[in-house]
């Protein structure tokens, strides 16, 4: 209910305010057409400007074709007015809406006409089309009107038809520009500005106007017609300066002076034969109107173009500097004072070259020259720092666009200055990081690989190159399949797969090949880098050369298995202390058995000598096996035997003496060599004993598995210039193979088939232990050499010095 | 009273040995007595018997070192040669230093071992006639009267008759029949000898 009543009234008030438009309108084409025909066009029944056309046609088209009614309506109440025949009016009346709406519908069906008129072709389209075809139909229906209301005769009919649409075009030209732009520019009030200048324009105007149609000066007739444009230069003024509205409004006040002037009988178009004076009044106005329309929306169109401009420049964060072709600043905006500290007057008219720093100058003067003949846009100093200069002296870095502007007369170069400080500080941290990692990179330990996705090194560092013996310019772009072992690709894939499918860090150890082919164990843990988007981009490993701790674990492992042999052997040894005790209680029962039977067999009278031999020889090889065991229990009680001095010599004939039935039986000769006047060492001659019993033996099955035809060692004692005494050990064996010769020494390496590879590491840690070293010395054809040294200690010396004065 | 004929003792654990050795030193034409352990020889041993020792070194319950301490500490001087399957330097030295004859290594020949027991031998024979004599003087000296160990003192210090005379206050004559007296029951030959087997035997107390 409530809504009903609410449409109801809305519906009211609409109609209302339709009827209050229609009313309105009809009112005012009512009084314009009355104003309209105090000035009557001479010799015809016509006025010299029909303003209702003007009024209609703004009408319909800031209204709508609706408000056809008011216009008909206004029409109407002129032909009641002035009593014209029924069919006149009606005709008028229809001739006067049908105008307006024709007219406006061929605006907006054939021309994109902004009823604003803010270009110049909406001035062209209204004037040239929208008013003639108005002014076309209303002028032929009024015609009509007239010849139907027998107001004229058929026979001039066609020169009235000819001057009817004269006084609708007039009034359309001068009247509808006025009604749109005073709507369209009523609310931005931009007209509003410049009160003093518009006022003293329109001052001027009036008092040109009037001087020239109002009668003051005796200027009538032709000869005068000069003086019609005094009031130009005015109305030239104000189209230039003012805006639209005052355009328009300007136009109408001088039309009208001028019409009023002029049917008052003043100013150079009264007086005139009629009907031309009137003509020429017409045009004249046409004219007016056009030009002030013309040159008014023209210099709008170019203002707005002008502020676009302006607006576009100082707009642009950056300086922007337009810079003629003598290199004299002719432009800039006002962010180019903000960045320079300059006022505009002090850059306007300067060379550019005041804005960049000393050193600059003189080069830039000669790019200057050289970029006029260059193309439109490009950044200037390309791979070069451009720095600019400040009013107060400081530099700060900046990037420049040229660009040339090609006018008619001129060249003009236009600079956009862009202060890059900020981003120079940033590069500057940004590079500042990326040395700190480059640093980090290159001085850290570890090796660091980068790789894509696709398994391509990016990049490798310092530690990387070192160990590899590759530099990164080798190696970038390549597979990293380079650096592995055939095997273990595979495994170094599917490793690489798990980390692009995002499960990380991932741990592994592989072997990298250096470039030499030799493998480094390596172990890795690694990572992505992702990119902003979060995918992956780049592997990242991380490893750790752990070849010589992998190494030495494995010697402690080997090394511990030794040591569990040396003490099965320690436990042995204490079984060979009892076991010679025990032996030798029956074989000194042996030998005191024989020797009684000796004593026996000698005390008789005819002695068998066979049997004495016999039991003589028994009794030595009885004493022989005892001292072996002695021997044998000394030899492997190790550790109960503590250091002592020892004559190094001694201790080689003991062995030789030890070894020598083994010896006897392998057909092998001993020469020694033996240094006379050696110092006395301190040693553990038990184990340097073992040491040579190891070399001796070695020597042994060498030349016993080689079946050497001569089997001989040479051991060969000397002094050392420094305080060391080395001990040499050649055989005629058949030498050493090359690649034994680095693994000799390790534990558990044996080239014996029923060797244990454990006498030359042991022999080599005895030899250690007292302060010496033990090395193979050749690897000839002419057998094995194996030499060690035994340091001097400071006691010794003295006594070895002490020997040499009792002995000189 | 004869001299009874020297024993040589053997303790070994080891029945080879003893079985070979008492062979050995039989057919040598010693006496030998062999023991398993020194207990065993501790307890047939007297110490009047003359001989020599044969001792091993390691033996079970009490070790030839052992024993030889054991002997030392009852005043029993009866020369020990070590024997050892086992021997080493330190214990050697220690066996020597206690006194002991030798120390041979087994095995070791007859004949190092039979020149080791006969110097053994001989030592306990020197020892034993020594001691016999000893206690020969040692019981002749036991019948001198109190004068006569008075005037014997004197005589050993050095003193003429007339200055023992002075001395005890008696006649020059009565000192000789003293002096006479003394070299009587203590079977001296001359001065010389007295005053010899006086010192040797301590058979005065110094004078006053």
């Amino acid at each position: 209910m409530l809504f009903a009543i609410a449409i109801k009234v809305n519906v009211n008030s609409f109609a209302w305010r339709y009827m209050a438009n229609v009313t309105g309108l009809a009112l005012a084409c009512f009084v314009a057409g009355e104003v309209g025909l105090s000035f009557p066009y001479s010799n015809a029944p016509v006025s010299i400007v029909w303003l209702p056309a003007g009024i209609g046609l703004a009408a319909i088209l800031l209204g709508g074709n609706r408000l056809w009614p008011g216009i008909a309506l206004g029409a109407a109440l002129t032909g009641v007015a002035h009593g014209e025949p029924l069919v006149t009016t009606a005709l008028n009346a229809l001739g006067g809406a049908l105008a307006a709406v024709v007219g406006a519908w061929v605006l907006r069906a054939w021309t994109d006409f902004d009823r604003q008129l803010r270009r110049v072709h909406d001035v062209l389209a209204l004037s040239g089309l929208g008013a003639m075809a108005a002014a076309g139909i209303g002028g032929t229906l009024k015609t009509s009107a007239l010849l139907l209301g027998n107001q004229i005769e058929l026979s001039v009919s066609g020169r009235v038809w000819a001057i009817a649409w004269l006084p609708d075009a007039l009034g359309m030209l001068l009247l509808t520009p006025m009604l749109l732009v005073w709507a369209a520019e009523w609310r931005s009030r931009s007209w509003s500005r410049h009160p003093g200048e518009t006022a003293l324009a329109f001052l001027a105007l009036t008092f040109a106007s009037a001087l020239s149609f109002g009668g003051w000066l005796d200027v009538s007739g032709d000869e005068h017609l000069p003086l019609a444009f005094l009031p130009f230069p005015f109305l030239i003024w104000i189209a230039m300066r003012l805006a639209m509205p005052w355009i328009v409004t300007a136009t109408v006040l001088m039309a009208g002076m001028a019409l009023v002037g002029t049917a008052s009988g003043h100013g150079p178009f009264a007086h005139h034969g009629a009907t031309a004076g009137t003509a020429a009044l017409w045009a004249f106005m046409v004219m007016v109107a056009l030009t002030m329309l013309l040159v008014g929306v023209g210099m709008a169109e170019r203002r707005r173009a002008e502020k676009r401009w302006v607006h576009a420049v100082e707009s642009n964060p950056n300086a922007v500097v337009l810079v003629d072709q003598t290199g004299k600043i002719v432009l800039i905006n006002s962010q180019t004072m903000r960045l320079f500290g300059y006022g505009r007057h002090e850059l306007i008219g300067q060379p550019i070259e005041m804005l960049m720093p000393a050193r600059f100058r003189r080069s830039h003067e000669s790019y200057r020259t050289d970029f006029g003949t260059g193309q439109s846009v490009r950044p200037m100093g390309m791979g070069r720092d451009l720095y600019a200069l400040r009013k107060d002296g400081t530099e700060f870095p900046v990037e420049i666009g040229l660009a040339t502007i090609e006018t008619e007369e001129e060249t003009l170069t236009i600079s956009v200055i862009a202060d890059i400080t900020l981003r120079k500080q940033a590069q500057l941290a940004l590079q500042e990081e990326r040395n700190f990692v480059s640093a980090v990179l290159g001085t850290v330990a570890a090796l660091v690989v980068v790789t894509d996705t696709e398994g391509r090194i990016v990049r490798i560092n310092r530690a990387c190159e070192e160990i590899t013996g590759y530099a990164l310019e080798d190696v970038k772009g390549r597979p990293l399949d380079i650096f592995l072992l055939p095997e273990e690709v595979g495994r170094v894939r599917e490793a690489m797969a798990e980390l692009c499918a995002g499960r990380t860090p991932n741990h592994l150890e592989t072997h990298w090949l250096t470039r030499d082919g030799t493998p480094r164990l390596i172990a890795w843990s690694s990572t992505v880098l992702r990119g902003p988007d979060g995918s992956v981009q780049h592997l990242v490993g991380t490893g750790i050369d752990i070849t010589e701790q992998r190494r030495a674990e494995v010697q402690a492992i080997q090394r511990q298995a030794a040591l569990a042999h040396i003490d099965r052997l320690a436990a042995a040894g204490e079984l060979a202390a009892s076991l010679a005790h025990e032996l030798n209680q029956p074989l000194s029962a042996i030998t005191t058995y024989c020797d009684t039977a000796l004593a026996l067999v000698q005390s008789a009278p005819d002695p068998a000598t066979e049997v004495v031999y016999a039991l003589d020889q028994a009794c030595e090889q009885a004493e022989r096996a005892s001292a072996i065991i002695r021997h044998l229990r000394a030899f492997v009680r190790k550790g109960t035997t503590k250091r002592a001095s020892a004559d190094i010599n001694m201790v080689i004939k003991d062995t030789v003496r030890f070894v020598e039935t083994e010896a006897r039986h392998r057909g092998v000769r001993f020469h020694l060599e033996l240094a006379e006047t050696l110092p006395p060492l301190q040693l553990d001659t038990v184990q340097i004993e073992q040491v040579l019993v190891n070399l001796l033996r070695n020597s042994f099955e060498a030349m016993a598995a080689a079946s050497s035809p001569r089997c001989e060692i040479t051991i060969r004692s000397q002094r050392l210039a420094e305080a060391k005494v080395q001990i040499t050990v050649c055989d005629t064996g058949p030498g050493l193979k090359p690649k034994t010769f680095d693994q000799l020494f390790d534990i558990f390496e044996t080239t014996k088939s029923d060797g244990l590879g454990l006498g030359l590491s042991i022999s080599r840690s005895i030899i250690e232990a007292h302060g010496g070293e033990l090395w193979a010395e050749s690897a000839s054809a002419q057998g094995a050499t194996f030499a060690f040294t035994l340091p001097v200690t400071a006691e010794n010396l003295h006594d070895s010095a002490a020997a040499h004065r009792v002995s000189g | 009273m004869t001299v009874p004929q020297p024993t040589v003792f053997l303790v070994d654990d080891d029945p080879a040995i003893r079985g070979s050795l008492t062979l050995s030193l039989t057919t040598a034409g010693l006496t030998v007595e062999s023991y398993a352990s020194a207990p065993d020889f501790l307890a047939a041993y007297t110490p009047t018997r003359p001989g020599c020792l044969v001792l091993d070194v390691r033996m079970p319950e009490i070790t030839g070192l052992e024993l030889q301490e054991l002997l030392t500490a009852r005043g029993i001087r009866i020369p020990i040669i070590f024997i050892s399957a086992h021997g080493d330097i330190p214990m050697s030295v220690k066996a020597i230093k206690a006194g002991a004859l030798d120390f041979l290594e087994k095995p070791f020949r007859r004949t190092a071992l039979l020149e080791r027991i006969q110097e053994a031998l001989a030592q306990d024979a020197a020892v034993r006639e020594e001691e016999a004599k000893r206690a020969a003087v040692t019981a002749r000296a036991a019948r001198l009267t109190a004068r006569e160990q008075e005037v014997l003192a004197q005589v050993v210090a050095g003193r003429s008759s007339k200055e023992i005379a002075r001395q005890l206050n008696v006649s020059h004559r009565t000192v000789e029949t003293y002096r006479v007296r003394i070299m009587e029951k203590l079977d001296a030959d001359s001065l010389s000898d007295l005053v010899a087997k006086a010192v040797a035997y301590g058979l005065c107390k110094p004078p006053a």
